[in-house]
């Protein structure tokens, strides 16, 4: 890149209040960075670097992990890799091991980062998002005026589309005694249709708790309300719940891109709708 | 804002656009040609270096991030007239074709045989999901690494998909 | 004097030369040579797919900062192309493709260049496109080139006409005689492609200068003489004023086996007095790719109750894009690929090179071969299921074998498919078969033949030897990462010198130094190189035997040239060091020397009458394929493993058998990429949808298995020591072996490749719509021009 570009191209802030103060001074397009990796290959979208990037890997707060408590908290900064060696063993977070395991490819995943996944619109198959969503995972914002925010999940979604400079912190989850498990198709490249669910049996082993949501097929992940309500109460019968996916399948508005066709997306989704709650069942015995 | 980090142990500085992929400032000012610009969007791996030890694709680094880092380029894998063992093993195999991806393999197999020294044939494969060779169609890439593991693994299949429950 | 050579002295795994470098990344590839002295250079594309050029301005451009000239088509005012000189270096009056090149802009830095890039004004006025070959053969559809009566071809008399750039036909025997017949089980199938990308490492580029009044282009080519005729032609400047030199190239297939973008370098070198930098982006690179033609393909065969065939006609749509390039050379290919293979009866075949509003395509290894060997036996599996017949018996029964004809009449030599055949057999019974693996999911295999030629032609080559007993090799070879140059010729040359190969220097190609050679590809560098290299060592071996023959005091008919020295035959260790014999004939003659040239022997012959509109009408050098993959389809998903795949490939000779090896394992893995996952779309705007790495998918380690080969020596071939070329023909059969598979696992009529996953399922469900062709008439002769 040429020289005679003002040289202050990138911020370096300490602390998230820096950084949003550096974001709220900006009369230029500003973006702040985690793991760089959706903005760096913006070219190849036709999409150029934004001319003002703001650096968050030197801010302590996004980089503070408690994976041993509960909840657990990662700071945004968090990689897949290290999601992905750092999380306990336990079936409450297999989905989410599972998709940071599973994501792009490994020198990717050493970048990449959780506030990355979370905060990017327009990449319809981040592999975080619906494991995120089974754990009822809640992010934590900064917005400026030094407030801070905690939404659900499924509201940041939509939160996201919003104008409003403000900073992705951390995600926090609890620890369940659910199973959780997590498919994708296929497992090469970017995901097609990815399903991860988080399920509790009741005493007589019928679903009594159940969280899945479907990633890739439509514009953005969502938990599938119309399958969980569906399937509470149902033995977790794998072949039975493929079927319920078929059937409910008309709820979705599948996208098309040039990876699949949207009724591929559509079509795919009962098989991993059972092979999900197979890993499930495979947990249980 | 000057950057100043550590390219293959030597002090360096960088004094232009911060956005500035790391492979660019490798290729274009320092003349490291070695590592090579091919997909700059991280499919690839053929931009492989090591940065802090840890192999990621440099097209995918502002080098406004790299702040005292030690980067390690392939340039920097053995000293000047020597091979690693990875380098060894692939020249021993007549592995090379076009030799483009070669940088980008030998970093990555290099960290990830650090990491496993006796891995099976599905995680090598796994391990190179990040860099595409277009010539060679992988699988002497894959002997050759299994050459030099302290034990040779038997043959082992790659594992089927769950398609049963039909 | 003995002239025989052992070519077992020539047979051994050689290192290749240059992986050392290439490992420690110190080989400098075009992409890595310039440096901060040169400029960089950008072109400015078209965006649309049809318009007229009603003005280009580029001086706000040119007044932009740092910006050091514009190439425009006033300074490249002559056409170009390989069978028809239709295209302009940039759009003239008319852009015909999306991403047509309209000027190029040389500027200290790449952003400056880009930024006048887009400061370039161009006022356009639409007009109509044709997306499809169906579209461009509409009895109204516009005409992309008006002009096309005037183009200058190489081949005169060719059938032409609008939008048909080029038709081939062969016409061999009584093809509706053998219809008619009441007997006989007609089987007609359909079949369609989509393009092919290369996706080389090292996109295609060059760094150009102008020194000493001439053009001096480093570039990354197969075909360096013809990037200096190409640049010459279009610039309209004598050739002796353009130098081409060639450092490695970090993949090419096909792909860079014509000229491309050197001449806008060459052009703004000269505008500027400096070294100027243009390389294509890798979103240009895959945007302008010239592809693997998407093709259309009708095919039907009389089949008699003996289930031999007793005719076969066949239409072959194959979409040239804007351009006729490379297409309209492969048309000849055919009569030798849909054509070969089988024995016929009575065939006739009509190709026909169509323009489209699209990115032109070119030549990729193996050519208009791999989809017609899919069509092929995608057919002959059709066959052999509609007369009930097991599909390696009908093979067995029906492939090509010694004295049988091809469909133009040519007269195949030796037996080579059938016994390759049975070795497919028995490497399965070898390796077993991986059914189990299927666990659950769809299993099926196929086995698959082909036919490819070995594109020989017009090479030159000099041997000089040294005073150090070593040897320096000049040719205009490319080493394209195939091995050829590095590894194949410098064997021969040391097979003939008596020396090791490590002993051959091998010079970089380069215009200046060597001779012509028509390029690197089609498999033929080992033979017309190999050949033309053998002949220069003819020349040199003559002057040392002579010159020893005085020294040693002995007949040179009794002298031979073995492990460095020159000894008298049956004495080994007699006589002396080849040292001593080059430093006597320095002194008595000078230096010694050789060049030799080959071309076609020419020797193949079809019958007089049976091609039209061909390059050639039979093959100088056949090269037969089997092909066998199990796969396991899943059928919720579409997805494909490849379970196992075996190749038996007729190689003339291996003289390095592990590279031969590499060269296999590479390309089946292309040509299973080519059947399952690289998939290229033609949007609504006629421009290529997939713009790199990350919407074209390129088969990973995981995709990968490998393959098992059995090397199939002896069959007869023209090339030096017995050798054919190997590298290109491995990936043929490669899209045939994956659809034949899927089709057997899945019992469905697979008409179309690639089959990603999404196609597969479609199939699996019934969602899959069947071709008809209704563009390509039924009536055979309705196909071809009157």
């Amino acid at each position: 890149m040429s020289r005679n570009i003002p040289r202050d191209t990138m911020a370096l802030p300490e602390s998230v209040d820096e950084a949003l103060d550096i974001l709220a001074a900006s009369d230029i397009e500003t973006v702040p960075i985690a793991g760089a990796t959706w903005i760096m290959r913006g070219p190849t979208r036709y999409e150029p670097i934004p001319p003002r990037l703001v650096a968050l890997n030197r801010i302590a707060e996004l980089r503070e992990y408690d994976f041993d408590s509960d909840p657990i908290h990662l700071g945004a900064m968090a990689t897949h890799d290290l999601i992905a060696r750092s999380l306990p063993s336990g079936a409450d977070l297999r989905c989410l091991a599972l998709a940071a395991h599973q994501s792009a490819n490994p020198g990717i995943r050493r970048l990449a980062t959780v506030g990355g996944n979370l905060c990017v619109v327009g990449f319809a198959a981040a592999d975080l998002v619906p494991a995120l969503m089974v754990l009822d995972a809640t992010v934590c914002l900064a917005l400026p005026g030094r407030r801070r925010l905690e939404l659900d999940l499924s509201e940041f979604m939509a939160f996201r589309r919003k104008p409003g400079r403000y900073l992705t912190t951390g995600v926090r989850f609890a620890r369940n005694a659910r199973i959780s498990a997590h498919v994708r198709v296929p497992m090469r490249d970017y995901p097609v249709c990815i399903v991860s669910l988080s399920v509790g049996m009741d005493a007589s082993g019928r679903i009594a708790d159940l969280r899945l949501a479907v990633g890739a097929v439509e514009e953005d992940g969502r938990r599938w309300k119309e399958f969980e309500d569906e399937a509470r109460g149902s033995e977790p019968d794998p072949v039975a719940m493929g079927e319920l996916a078929r059937k409910l399948s008309t709820t979705l508005t599948p996208r098309s891109a040039h990876d699949a066709p949207g009724w591929y997306r559509v079509q795919v989704l009962p098989a991993m709708v059972r092979r999900a709650f197979a890993q499930v069942r495979a947990e249980m015995r | 804002m000057d950057v100043q980090f550590f390219v293959n142990g030597e002090e360096r500085t960088f004094g232009g656009d911060q956005r500035t992929p790391l492979l660019d400032v490798l290729r274009g000012d320092f003349r490291l040609t070695g590592t090579k610009s091919v997909c700059r969007g991280g499919f690839c791996g053929a931009c492989t270096v090591l940065i802090d030890g840890e192999p990621v694709p440099s097209c995918q680094r502002p080098v406004g991030l790299l702040e005292g880092a030690e980067i390690t380029t392939i340039e920097g894998m053995a000293p000047v007239g020597e091979l690693n063992l990875v380098q060894q093993a692939f020249l021993d195999h007549d592995v090379v074709q076009c030799g483009m991806c070669f940088p980008g393999m030998v970093i990555t197999l290099t960290h990830f045989l650090g990491s496993n020294p006796m891995p099976g044939r599905a995680e090598i494969k796994e391990a190179l999901a990040g860099n595409m060779c277009r010539c060679t169609g992988y699988e002497r890439i894959v002997d050759a690494v299994l050459s030099i593991c302290p034990t040779e693994q038997a043959e082992d299949q790659p594992p089927v998909p769950e398609v049963s429950e039909r | 004097m003995s002239v025989k050579i052992d070519p077992e002295t020539a047979v051994m795994d050689l290192p290749r030369r240059d992986a050392r470098d290439k490992l420690t990344g110190r080989t400098r590839y075009m992409v890595d040579m310039a440096g901060s002295d040169a400029l960089r250079a950008v072109i400015v594309r078209a965006k649309v797919a049809s318009a007229k050029i009603v003005r280009l301005d580029v001086s706000a451009a040119a007044r932009m900062r740092g910006v050091r000239a514009i190439a425009t088509a006033a300074d490249a005012p002559e056409l170009h192309g390989i069978g028809i000189q239709d295209q302009p270096l940039f759009a003239r009056d008319r852009i015909r493709y999306p991403g047509e090149p309209i000027c190029a802009i040389a500027a200290d830095t790449l952003e400056q260049a880009r930024a006048a890039a887009d400061a370039v004004l161009l006022e356009l006025e639409d007009l109509p496109a044709c997306f499809s070959m169906a579209d461009a053969l509409a009895p109204d559809a516009p005409i992309l080139h008006p002009d096309w009566k005037n183009y200058e071809c190489i081949v005169d008399g060719v059938a032409r006409a609008g939008n048909i750039a080029w038709e081939a036909k062969v016409l061999r025997g009584d093809v509706d005689a053998a219809f008619a017949r009441p007997d006989v089980t007609i089987v007609e199938s359909c079949f369609r492609v989509g393009r092919q990308s290369h996706m080389p490492f090292e996109p295609r580029g060059a760094l150009a200068s102008y020194e000493d009044g001439r053009y001096h282009i480093i570039t990354s080519t197969q075909v360096p003489w013809t990037v200096r005729a190409v640049t010459a032609k279009v610039l309209g400047v004598h050739s002796s004023l353009v130098r081409v030199t060639v450092p490695p190239v970090g993949g090419a297939f096909g792909l860079k086996f014509d000229c491309s973008i050197e001449p806008m370098a060459a052009i703004l070198s000269r505008k500027t007095g400096r070294s100027v930098s243009l390389v294509n982006s890798r979103e240009e690179e895959t945007t302008t790719c010239l592809c693997r033609e998407n093709a259309d393909i009708w095919i039907r065969s009389a089949i008699t109750p003996e289930g031999t065939i007793a005719g076969r006609e066949g239409v072959v749509l194959m979409d040239a894009g804007a351009y006729g390039g490379e297409q309209v050379f492969l048309s000849t290919m055919t009569a030798h690929t849909l054509g070969a293979s089988y024995r016929l009866g009575a065939a006739r075949f009509s190709t026909r090179v169509i323009y489209t509003n699209t990115p032109p395509n070119g030549a990729f290894r193996s050519c208009n071969g791999a989809y017609n060997a899919f069509a092929l036996e995608r057919h002959t599996d059709e066959i052999c299921q509609k007369i009930g017949m097991d599909p390696m018996a009908f093979r067995k029964k029906n492939v090509l074998r010694d004295q049988d004809l091809g469909s133009t009449g040519q007269v195949f030599e030796g037996d080579v498919l059938g016994p390759m055949l049975e070795r497919m057999e028995a490497l399965r019974a070898s390796t077993g078969t991986q059914e189990h693996r299927a666990a659950g999911r769809l299993y099926g295999r196929a086995t698959t033949v082909g036919t490819w030629n070995i594109f020989v032609g017009p090479s030159t080559a000099t041997v000089n030897l040294n005073a150090d007993g070593s040897a320096t090799l000049i040719t205009a070879s490319v080493e394209i990462g195939s091995g050829s140059i590095t590894q194949g010729v410098p064997q021969i040359v040391a097979a003939n010198l008596g020396i090791h190969p490590s002993k051959v220097i091998v010079k970089g190609a380069d215009t200046d130094a060597a001779g012509y050679d028509m390029g690197t590809g089609g498999g033929r560098t080992v033979v017309s190189m190999g050949s033309a290299a053998t002949a220069a060592c003819a020349v040199v071996r003559k002057r040392l035997l002579e010159t020893a023959s005085e020294l040693l005091q002995t007949k040179p008919e009794n002298l031979v040239l073995r492990d460095g020295r020159v000894e008298i035959e049956g004495r080994p260790g007699s006589g002396t060091a080849i040292e001593t014999v080059i430093a006597r004939a320095e002194q008595t003659q000078g230096p010694i020397s050789g060049s030799g040239s080959f071309t076609a022997p020419g020797t193949a012959k079809a019958m007089p009458g049976c091609a039209a509109g061909h390059f050639f009408d039979a093959m100088d050098l056949p090269v037969f394929v089997v092909h066998e993959g199990e796969v396991a389809v899943d059928p919720e998903t579409g997805e494909v493993e490849v379970l196992a795949y075996r190749v038996v490939q007729d190689v003339g000779r291996a003289i390095n058998p592990r590279a031969v090896r590499g060269q296999i394992q590479g390309a089946v893995i292309q040509g299973i990429g080519y059947g399952l996952h690289e998939q290229i779309t033609i949007g609504p705007s006629g421009a290529i949808e997939q713009t790199g790495f990350e919407t074209y998918h390129i088969p990973l380690a995981q995709d990968a298995v490998k393959v098992d080969i059995d090397l199939f020596e002896g069959a007869p071939s023209c090339g030096p020591l017995g050798t054919k070329g190997v590298a290109e023909v491995a990936i043929m059969n490669g899209g045939a072996t994956m659809a034949c598979a899927i089709a057997n696992a899945t019992g469905k009529k697979v008409q179309q490749l690639p089959l990603v996953a999404s196609r597969v399922l479609g199939l699996v469900e019934g969602f899959e719509e069947m071709l008809e062709h209704p563009h390509i008439s039924r009536k055979w002769s309705d196909n071809i021009l009157k």
